[in-house]
């Protein structure tokens, strides 16, 4: 078909048209190939207002050809609009066959208009975060539950299932926390070294670098790493589980989900935390300790000495403490989002994002509130 | 021919479906040994043989989704082998095909399933395409007021409904069909057949389709092809393939008449 080419494209022709009756004839080309070219058929002929008065249409569609399922839909839709379709004078049997076939069945368009309000948006997620919370706690019950059970009769505890997620849980997270760990220890000290310097404090670098590493920072970045290798890891592994029918699977088979899939990633990521935590203590404070060196002629002898003198324990054992706790948060939020993981790629990767960003937001909110009572508790 | 879509190309007698000498080898296993058959336009064809022996392997490859290791296969009178890019894009938006497990999308609505093709090749407005898809969904058997629900709310039957509903939402002129009617009730999959037919007849639709199911051979089928020891074993009408001495073919109607005297 070419673009001059109009005979070829499809019409709708006026004959004629009163308030109760009209006669078009339907001319040109019908089929899906014309409509991914040409938009919407052409009106011709005598004008029609568009008033929703009752017409019946007599259709003539002797002129017209290839007229397929599509073609005949838009027909349908093209006339519906100015009245219902009476007789119909079809070019060959078959065409007569395709239209009475997508007539008979056409006229669902109107069903299908349905769209959400804004309440309604408002209140489904408020619906989905309530229920993702109850979820969290729920699990939380269960894990417990399970691990009940296993205190009881340690032949039931997966050890060896720990032992995997503990691999690529712990040990192949210790590379990226150091790295993160060690250049915010760089960062944290140049910061500090620039203030101390002005007061003739750098003595006090490392009193303040230790402190702020080993309680607060380096807690929060390896939880913020975990979640974002791990808890995203968790949540995309169970729900390609469950997608594939194998959570249904080993329910099957008398085992429960709990006890095979998610209590031994919870385990393994509250016995990983404070093991990275150490690591990122470590090394965050080498890297202190390398801007000391560079920057205020601190050297790491002296640097170690001051450390050992004016850092407590227990800003040692507060950050360690909260680790286990990060874990265990982190991998409840993954577990129970993976769990609600629905049979699609999209909530799949719903799933996946949400659990980075819940359980970031958890661990930094948890924070602050570890930070309050200690406070209170005068440490 | 001045577009991809132009019918005056179908009134020519050359047959929808061509495949000659087809070699198909994944490692060391063979699946196809030199295979040859031809379909006919307008011409509703099945294929059968035993489970694994390469019937799916080989719609993959007759719309160039696998690459045989030789041989020559001719779609709608394009050789699919020598395609790429763009010209392949075009052939197969006349091709319409039903996956076995429907391969619906399943972060779109079955609505949107169905109108993903309308909306990216066609002009038509989204109104209009509402309409469409209404008939659409209609004609395959897929209830309205469930075209908002996702793949996964769906049942096994529905997903077929609502995967044949978008296969046909171009108005394909060849339609591969992967056992279109296994896990459908037998109501259905008459009803399935029957539009299968309707479609033949009126639109001059060309079907192949990958089938077990007996009823859709005698019921609607023109032609059998039959696919045994990585060959063809034979082609031709139900009634002439039937006749073929071959150890599978005898078997596999046989079935069917031990089913019909013991229901006599």
């Amino acid at each position: 078909m070419k673009e001059s080419d109009t005979s070829l494209l499809p019409r709708i022709n006026v004959v004629s048209v009163d308030q109760r009756s009209l006669v078009v004839e339907v001319l040109g080309e019908w089929s899906s190939a014309i409509f991914c070219e040409t938009a919407e058929p052409r009106w011709e002929g005598k004008n029609i207002q568009f008033d929703g008065a009752p017409r019946i249409i007599e259709v003539d569609c002797r002129g017209s050809f290839e007229i397929d399922t599509t073609g005949a839909a838009v027909l349908y839709a093209a006339l519906s609009r100015v009245g219902t379709i009476g007789n119909l004078l079809p070019a060959t049997p078959e065409q007569h066959e395709v239209l009475q076939r997508v007539f008979s069945v056409s006229g669902g368009e109107k069903e299908l208009l349905r769209r959400e309000g804004f309440i309604t948006f408002v209140g489904s997620r408020t619906i989905i975060i309530a229920q993702q919370l109850v979820g969290v706690v729920a699990l939380l019950g269960e894990v417990v539950s399970v691990c009940g059970k296993a205190a009881r009769s340690p032949k039931r505890f997966r050890l060896s299932e720990v032992m995997t997620q503990l691999y690529s849980v712990c040990l192949m997270a210790v590379g990226v926390v150091s790295l993160v760990t060690f250049l915010i220890g760089v960062v944290v000290a140049y910061l500090f070294s620039l203030q101390a310097v002005r007061y003739g404090a750098n003595i006090f670098v490392v009193d303040g670098v230790g402190q702020a590493m080993l309680r607060e920072l380096s807690p929060i970045l390896v939880a913020v790493v975990v979640a974002g290798r791990t808890g995203s890891a968790f949540t995309a592994q169970i729900g390609a589980m469950k997608m594939n029918e194998e959570l249904d699977a080993l329910e099957m088979l008398g085992l429960s989900t709990q006890a095979v899939v998610v209590v031994p990633r919870i385990i393994a990521l509250a016995i990983a935390m404070p093991l990275l935590v150490f690591i990122g203590d470590l090394v965050g404070m080498v890297g202190a300790a390398a801007i000391a060196q560079v920057q205020l002629a601190i050297t790491p002898s002296f640097f170690i000495d001051r450390f050992a003198k004016v850092i407590p324990l227990k800003a040692y054992l507060i950050g360690i403490g909260k680790a286990p706790i990060f874990g265990l948060v982190v991998g409840l939020i993954a577990c129970s989002l993976g769990l609600s993981v629905e049979r699609n790629a999209q909530s799949l990767g719903l799933r996946t994002t949400s659990t980075v960003v819940q359980s970031i937001v958890a661990v930094i909110v948890l924070n602050a509130l570890f930070a309050v009572l200690c406070a209170r508790a005068g440490w | 021919m001045v577009t991809p879509y132009n019918r005056a190309a179908s009134e020519a007698p050359m047959p929808a479906i061509s495949v000659t000498d087809l070699v198909t080898r994944i490692g060391a296993q063979t699946i196809h040994d030199r295979v040859t058959f031809s379909v006919q336009r307008g011409v509703v064809a099945a294929i059968i043989g035993s489970s694994g022996c390469g019937k799916s392997v080989l719609l993959r490859e007759l719309v160039g989704l696998m690459q045989p290791t030789a041989g020559n296969i001719s779609l709608l009178g394009s050789s699919v082998r020598e395609l790429g890019g763009d010209e392949l894009s075009k052939l197969r938006r006349r091709v319409g095909m039903l996956f076995q497990f429907g391969a619906l999308f399943s972060a779109l609505s079955v609505y949107e399933n169905i109108a993903l093709p309308l909306r990216e090749f066609t002009c038509l407005s989204e109104r209009v395409i509402r309409e469409v898809v209404s008939v659409k969904s209609a004609l395959a058997g897929f209830p309205i007021d469930s075209l908002s629900k996702r793949p996964s709310q769906l049942s096994g039957g529905m997903v077929k409904r609502a995967a044949l509903a978008r296969a046909l939402a171009l108005d394909p002129e060849l339609l591969l069909l992967d056992e279109p009617t296994s896990g459908l009730d037998p109501i259905t999959a008459r009803r399935f057949d029957d539009l299968i037919a309707t479609l033949s007849h009126t639109l001059g639709l060309s079907v192949l389709m990958v089938t077990h199911d007996l009823d859709s051979l005698f019921g609607i089928t023109q032609q059998l092809v039959v696919l045994t020891n990585h060959r063809v074993a034979g082609s031709g009408s139900v009634r002439e393939v039937a006749q073929i001495d071959d150890p599978w073919i005898r078997e596999y109607f046989s079935t069917r008449s031990k089913l019909n005297s013991g229901a006599a």
